[in-house]
């Protein structure tokens, strides 16, 4: 470079750097303003949705980083001599003299002597740092006034949010770890299991996850609306009501915490049994978690039960009082007559209903009539108690009325809750999950009695529809089958005589009642559920009683199924009376095919007529202790609520109290089993 | 007339304020045009001047022919007229010496100042007459090429109204244009200036200020300018800005314009600009002069397409639209 040419060469230097601070500015200016607006946005957003806080500056400010690689690939870029004074030149307005002069460093000849000497006293009264300012631009100023701008609203967001309501807020609460921490459980549960098990236990897993996930988002968004809610309450109220306000939180979510809490704990037991025992524990432990989710659950299962026990508490001094109900249950279950095959045929015809005999008066009423005199209850009239469909339909409105009554106090727990939006919201979760938890144990409970409710409905079901039948197909099934099974094992052909005509008598003398049973339960079992009542009704009212216990009422036109044809033999009598009227039932005169046969069908029409059967307590103890082996077998499938009502519900049958936990009702509930007016 | 002295920047400013001054004693108004066409004779181009009729076209090129001290010569282009009324012709002659024989009639192109006017209503083959002379300064007659004297520039008019029996011009021939100037109607004070200097019993006359050798040597003193490697690329990237099919030209080029300018408008940029810094006491081209004589330099060497054509597209406002997406430096 020519000696003379340094200050052109020091200008370049200088205007090397102001160029790059140039560009480096221009690039802030360019992006910095559109991000800086974005980012003012998002906190805005974010303070309007949530509440901002210090965890989520981070993302507020991620728009910031635009300016910054903007700015850092501005300065990296490189400035070289010509660009440099070219800036310089248009911004002293040189017309690019500098420029010139020192592209044609070291030529000599025409103008360029002249033109290096003219720029040579240009570029002594050139100032870099006057001519390119970097800061001075007035682009950089929208910029400027935009960061300024963001800064004020992230002061004013965090100086909100930056509260003790705010950070709480932004922590989850103990219900959502204790949710968290559930579900990873049911995770390291389910993947601990060989695949069969798994499978197994995939639908109650599913629906835990469910029912613990929506209380854990509805925790959630309650929390997420908090900060709001509490800066409103805090701007109204004085000091000590946000103070108390805050006291009141922890008490609240506790509610619900100490019901996911108990239903955590709960399961965490189960589970450290479940990793060291077999795939049926396993499965009672996951059953029984979902079964005994919360403690309103529990309620519902008290209550439940408290019901029938009060109806089984009432049973009995309904059953003991000279009232007409009793002489009716004499005249149904006592009458000398209707030992024998009469009176069973009575008990198996009308479904139950049996008029009063002769000589005893019109007033004879069966024990659930007595039993609702007992409890000021209107008595259907006498013209329509035999009918087993309005037996079956007064028998599924009973039933709405028990969950009508169950609901009502779920209700009444629902009020005492209310007044407060968060608790109402978290007590709204828990009475779906309550409703959706008694619909689902009605459901298993109709599915498992035989009857199914129309449809899978998905969701709460305010109303239960119950199946007419209180017992239905499979179960029947099973119990045939299961006595089969006994009377094979060893069963003689004495207990099956007794089992004839012994038991009527022995139930009437002990002053023994039994729960009604459906008069179409076991004729379901052979063929559709609504039409084998009326069908079987019919088919067995037939046989009318010798004894006086009354034809049956039954009249439908769509009956005579096999199991009931069986009993009738040629001529129009029925095979129990062809066979006594050859006399042999006691007296041995029986093949032991023909002894079988009556057997199992005496047995059949026992479990058809329920109470009405009367005693036969040899063949019906054979019976119940096989429905109790059935029922301890299906118990690690059933919902403790139901366990346990079907073994009262069968010790009710068989006579006696025992076979389940609590006192077994004798007095089913409506929804199970159609009542004899 | 002629001088011994030296050219310098300083004399060529004096020299070329004096010759615009001397036609400014005929010419109202118009500096712009006056000043692109001594310009154009400076940068050893050929001027076109484009306007409607009566504005002064043919008045500014005698004008100039009065202020040069040069030769000057008017070709009314007509469809019937022939080359050879441009360029000359062998004729037979007979001398009592040498007996028969053919002597070169010179044609109007041998003169240092050609005015072509309405040069567009000549026949293609006429107009191509003088693309040799305005380009290689020579004529070729019968075989024999013909130096035309120095300096030598054509300056063409022709009327954009009028269309009807005109052949426009060829874009070889329109690229040999240095510039293409646009004489604009006068206004008022000017058209009253015109109307005192025109009809009264004086007649102004531009007296000559300038020689063939100064403009020779203004000429020599023209190239010697520098420019730097930032303005020459500068003005490579505006010519290649009008180019639609050139990376990064802008949408407007690519929209509109059919072909863009060659590189005579480069050299012509550079040249132009080079004429401006002397004139602005510089010894420098800068980005702004290369600028300030873009639109002149540009307009006629950028050929619209179907769309431009059909739009209607003004040209001058295309090139001022293509030259301002071209940043300086």
């Amino acid at each position: 470079m020519t000696p003379d040419l340094a200050p052109i060469a020091r200008a370049a230097r200088l205007a090397r750097s102001r160029v790059r601070g140039r560009a480096v500015a221009a690039a802030v200016a360019r992006v910095g303003a559109p991000a800086a607006v974005v980012s003012a946005g998002l906190a805005l957003s974010l303070e309007v949705a949530r509440g901002l806080t210090g965890s989520v500056l981070p993302l507020v400010l991620l728009p910031l980083v635009a300016p910054v690689v903007a700015a850092a690939r501005a300065a990296a870029r490189p400035v070289g001599d010509a660009r440099a004074l070219k800036a310089l030149d248009d911004a002293a307005g040189l017309d690019d003299r500098l420029g010139t002069a020192l592209a044609f460093d070291g030529a000599e000849g025409g103008l360029i002597g002249r033109q290096r000497a003219d720029a040579l006293a240009r570029a002594s009264g050139v100032e870099p740092r006057l001519a390119l300012p970097v800061v001075g631009a007035a682009r950089i100023r929208p910029a400027l006034l935009a960061l300024a701008g963001l800064l004020a609203v992230l002061g004013v967001c965090l100086s909100l949010d930056l509260t003790p309501e705010a950070g709480s807020g932004a922590r989850p609460s103990p219900l959502e770890d204790a949710a968290d921490d559930l579900l990873a459980r049911l995770d390291a549960l389910e993947a601990a299991q060989p695949e069969g098990v798994r499978k197994e236990i995939a639908s109650a897993l599913t629906d835990l996850r469910a029912q613990v996930e929506r209380i854990r988002d509805r925790e959630r968004r309650s929390r997420a609306n908090r900060p709001e809610a509490s800066r409103e309450q805090e701007r109204e109220k004085p000091a000590a009501a946000v103070e108390a306000t805050r006291e009141e939180a922890p008490r609240e979510q506790a509610i619900t915490a100490e019901q996911l809490s108990a239903l955590h704990d709960r399961l965490q037991r189960d589970l450290a049994a479940a990793f060291d025992m077999d795939a049926e524990k396993v499965r009672r432990a996951v059953a029984d978690a979902v079964n005994g989710s919360g403690s309103a659950a529990r309620k519902a299962e008290k209550s439940f039960s408290a019901m029938q026990a009060r109806e089984i508490a009432q049973r009995p001094q309904a059953m003991a009082s000279p009232t007409p109900g009793t002489q009716g249950s004499r005249a149904i279950f006592g009458g000398k007559q209707g030992i024998g095959v009469g009176g069973q045929q009575a008990m198996a015809g009308g479904a139950g209903f049996a008029p009063p005999p002769p000589g005893q008066g019109p007033a004879g009423l069966d024990p659930n009539s007595a039993l609702a005199q007992a409890q000021g209850r209107e008595t259907p009239p006498a013209s329509v108690r035999g009918d087993p469909t309005q037996t079956a339909t007064r028998a599924q409105e009973r039933a709405n009325q028990m969950i009508d009554q169950i609901k009502q106090e779920y209700t009444k727990e629902k009020d005492q809750f209310e007044g407060h939006e968060q608790q109402h919201n978290l007590h709204e979760s828990f009475q779906q999950f309550l409703e959706q938890y008694t619909f689902n144990r009605s459901q298993q409970l109709a599915d498992f009695l035989g009857g199914k409710p129309e449809g899978k409905k998905k969701g709460p079901q305010p109303k239960l529809n119950p199946p007419p039948d209180a017992l239905g197909k499979p179960m029947a099934d099973r119990k045939i089958s299961g006595f089969e099974e006994k009377k094979e094992k060893g069963a003689t052909s004495m207990e099956s005589k007794d089992a004839i005509d012994g038991g009527s008598s022995e139930a009437m003398r002990e002053g023994k009642d039994t729960a009604p049973m459906p008069g179409d339960k076991l004729a379901e079992a052979n063929g559709p559920p609504q039409a084998a009542a009326p069908g079987a009704a019919s088919a067995q009212g037939q046989g009318t009683a010798k004894g006086g216990a009354g034809a049956g009422r039954g009249d439908g036109s769509e009956g005579g199924e096999p199991e009931t044809h069986a009993l009738q033999g040629a001529g129009g009598k029925s095979e129990i009376e062809r066979v006594l009227g050859r006399g042999a039932v006691r007296d041995g005169g029986l093949t032991p095919e023909e002894r079988r046969r009556v057997f199992d069908r005496v047995a059949t029409v026992k479990v058809q007529g329920g109470l009405n059967t009367g005693g036969d307590e040899p063949v019906l103890g054979g019976y119940f202790e096989e429905a109790d082996r059935l029922l301890d077998e299906a118990s690690e499938e059933l919902p403790p609520l139901f366990r346990d009502y079907a073994r009262g519900y069968f010790a009710a049958l068989s006579g006696g109290g025992g076979g389940g936990e609590t006192q077994p009702p004798r007095a089913s509930p409506a929804s199970k089993a159609p009542q004899s007016p | 007339m002629a001088t011994t002295e030296p050219m310098t920047p300083e004399r060529f400013r004096e020299r070329f304020s004096a010759v615009e001054e001397e036609i400014g004693k005929v010419i109202v108004g118009n500096r712009d045009v006056v000043r692109g066409v001594l310009t154009a004779i400076l940068a050893d181009g050929n001027v076109l001047l484009e306007g409607v009729p009566g504005v002064g076209k043919t008045q500014i090129v005698k004008a100039v022919g009065d202020a040069l001290h040069l030769s000057f010569a008017r070709i009314q282009f007509t469809p019937d007229l022939m080359p050879a009324d441009i360029t000359g012709t062998q004729m037979v002659v007979e001398d009592e010496v040498k007996g028969r024989g053919f002597r070169l009639h010179k044609g109007p192109v041998f003169h240092h100042v050609v005015l072509a006017d309405e040069i567009n209503r000549a026949t293609p083959k006429t107009q191509s007459a003088l693309l040799e002379a305005m380009q290689e300064r020579q004529v070729t007659i019968v075989g024999q090429t013909h130096a035309l004297p120095a300096p030598f520039f054509v300056v063409a008019t022709q009327n954009p109204l009028e269309m009807e029996g005109t052949y426009p011009l060829p874009e070889a021939q329109l690229d040999r244009f240095i510039m293409k100037l646009r004489v604009e109607f006068p206004d008022l004070p000017q058209l009253r200036a015109i109307l005192d200097r025109t009809t009264t019993r004086l007649k102004p006359h531009a007296d000559a200020v300038l020689d063939g050798e100064t403009i020779l040597a203004m000429r020599r003193l023209v190239r010697e300018v520098p420019v730097a490697p930032v303005v020459l690329d500068h003005a490579i990237r505006l010519v290649l800005a009008t180019h639609p099919q050139a990376e990064g030209s802008p949408a407007i080029a690519r929209k509109y314009v059919r072909y863009g300018a060659s590189p005579r408008g480069a050299q012509a940029l550079v040249l132009c600009a080079k004429i401006r810094a002397l004139l602005e006491g510089r010894f420098n081209a800068s980005t702004d002069d290369v600028r300030a004589h873009a639109i002149a330099v540009l307009r006629h060497r950028v050929i619209l397409n179907f769309e431009g054509e059909a739009e209607g597209v003004d040209l001058d406002r295309l090139v001022s639209d293509i030259v301002a997406t071209v940043r300086e430096g």
